[in-house]
């Protein structure tokens, strides 16, 4: 497993590094100030790629967590676990910049509106199972267990999110979905690239994260031995 | 499954030591509730908030019996008993949800009069309604609960993360049950309602399944 993931790496590295100055590039130089909300809006490009990636990423601990309780490879919970600490980071990301845009834009910093309270709920949700994964007694009970609340919490998400919807109004909708009209070509590439770099960055440090996990596995299993040979 | 129900309720008839922990927690949660609102000095209607108070009062003090259904289980390995006996994981766990459910209730049938005494509102015509969103809410309650309670026990401080996780999880719930007990306490008809009580309904559904299918998880070890 180990060498097609450090020659991924290896590739992927320096091309999201490239991409990423590009993004930034293009963001603060290149696209125009957006008409109503003026520059604040620029913090869209990184708002709306980051809460894509958390998405992916909570989808990625899912199947990982699916997949585990079925072939019981220690694998697939390395993945989910990290999946879920990338998750976590950007879904943090995205309640960090959602309230610097909301503050002058909409003149508060947080509203109770569906998605914004589903994106908390959700970070709740993860934040809990990467507490669960540090209290458990031992690497079996937490894979076991992790992988329990991974697929419960999922289920969860669509759920939460349709209740929040039905409780409270509407997102504003900054980007529209299909056709893209309202926004400037210019703007739509921007955007485009972004997610593909956001993504791209999420590969690379799911990569790095889960090679870290199953070092740190190998070592475990080391050590253990170790102590079985001196006892 | 009637087996593991009855040896919970059976346990809990005679030592009744999570009924009144739950009892009196929740009997604290109102007193919290009455000097945070001040309803007098505010002249709040309770029919504005007190859906509000019944579910700050059903969630807390169910915390505290879902917890105590597994800790039990802990002492001297019974888990590990539950686990070797000859029965499937999915009765154990409708026999504890089950158990869970008859106790949370039971807390709830003396708390809810209560509150009547306490806050001088009027239940009385309501009281139907409001006891069929309390039920329906409290089984999707039991099924999250009794799911993450088996999947903390045998952590460490099982008793912080049951909460932090069972919380979050269990929105949807808190949100539909506020509503429907609200047009509920405001004697609304059936239908400005009763699409909560299926969505409830549903996710109690939803959770028995999840349950059902994953215990087996859980127990093994």
């Amino acid at each position: 497993m180990e060498g097609p993931f450090r020659r991924l790496e290896a590739v992927l590295f320096p091309v999201t590094t490239i991409l990423m100055i590009v993004c930034l590039y293009r963001v603060f130089l290149v696209v125009p100030n957006e008409v109503t909300m003026g520059v604040v809006q620029r913090i869209f490009y990184f708002h709306v790629p980051s809460a894509w990636v958390s998405f992916l990423a909570f989808f990625v601990v899912f199947l990982g967590s699916i997949l585990f309780l079925w072939t019981r490879k220690a694998f697939w919970d390395v993945l989910a676990h990290a999946a879920a600490e990338l998750g976590v980071v950007f879904c943090g990301i995205v309640l960090l910049t959602g309230p610097i845009w909301a503050r002058p834009v909409w003149g508060t910093w947080w509203t109770w509106e569906a998605r914004l309270t589903t994106t908390l709920v959700l970070e709740l949700v993860y934040v809990a199972y990467l507490l669960l994964r540090g209290q458990a007694q031992n690497r079996a009970q937490e894979a076991r267990l992790a992988a329990i609340l991974g697929i419960v919490g999922f289920l969860d998400v669509p759920i939460i999110y349709f209740s929040v919807k039905l409780w409270r109004g509407h997102h504003p909708i900054v980007f529209k979905t299909g056709g893209g009209e309202g926004l400037a070509p210019v703007m739509l590439v921007t955007f485009m690239l972004c997610m593909l770099t956001f993504t791209l960055l999420f590969v690379l440090l799911l990569i790095q994260r889960l090679r870290l996990g199953m070092l740190r596995d190998e070592l475990a299993g080391l050590l253990e031995r170790e102590q079985l040979l001196e006892g | 499954m009637f087996l593991v129900c009855g040896k919970d309720l059976r346990l809990e008839l005679r030592t009744r030591e999570s009924l009144a922990a739950a009892f009196f927690f929740a009997v604290l949660v109102q007193l919290v509730f009455s000097f945070a609102f001040q309803f007098q000095e505010l002249s709040l209607r309770f029919e504005d908030v007190g859906a509000g108070l019944i579910w700050i009062t059903l969630t807390f003090s169910a915390i505290l019996s879902l917890q105590n259904s597994f800790l039990i289980e802990r002492e001297r390995d019974c888990l590990q008993a539950l686990a070797l006996c000859p029965a499937d994981a999915s009765a154990i766990f409708l026999g504890k949800l089950a158990a869970n459910v008859v106790l949370i209730l039971t807390v709830q049938a003396i708390i809810l009069p209560l509150s009547v005494v306490l806050f001088g509102y009027h239940l009385s015509s309501a009281v139907l309604p409001v006891a069929a969103v309390v039920v329906v809410n409290t089984v999707g309650f039991s099924a999250l609960g009794t799911l993450f309670a088996a999947v903390t026990v045998r952590t460490r401080r099982s008793e912080l993360l049951l909460p932090l996780l069972l919380f979050p999880a269990a929105t949807p719930l808190v949100i539909w049950g506020v509503k429907a007990t609200r047009l509920c306490l405001a004697e609304r008809s059936l239908d400005s309602y009763g699409y909560l009580l299926v969505l409830s309904a549903c996710f109690d559904a939803i959770f028995i399944v999840a349950g059902i299918l994953l215990f087996d998880y859980i127990l093994e070890e």
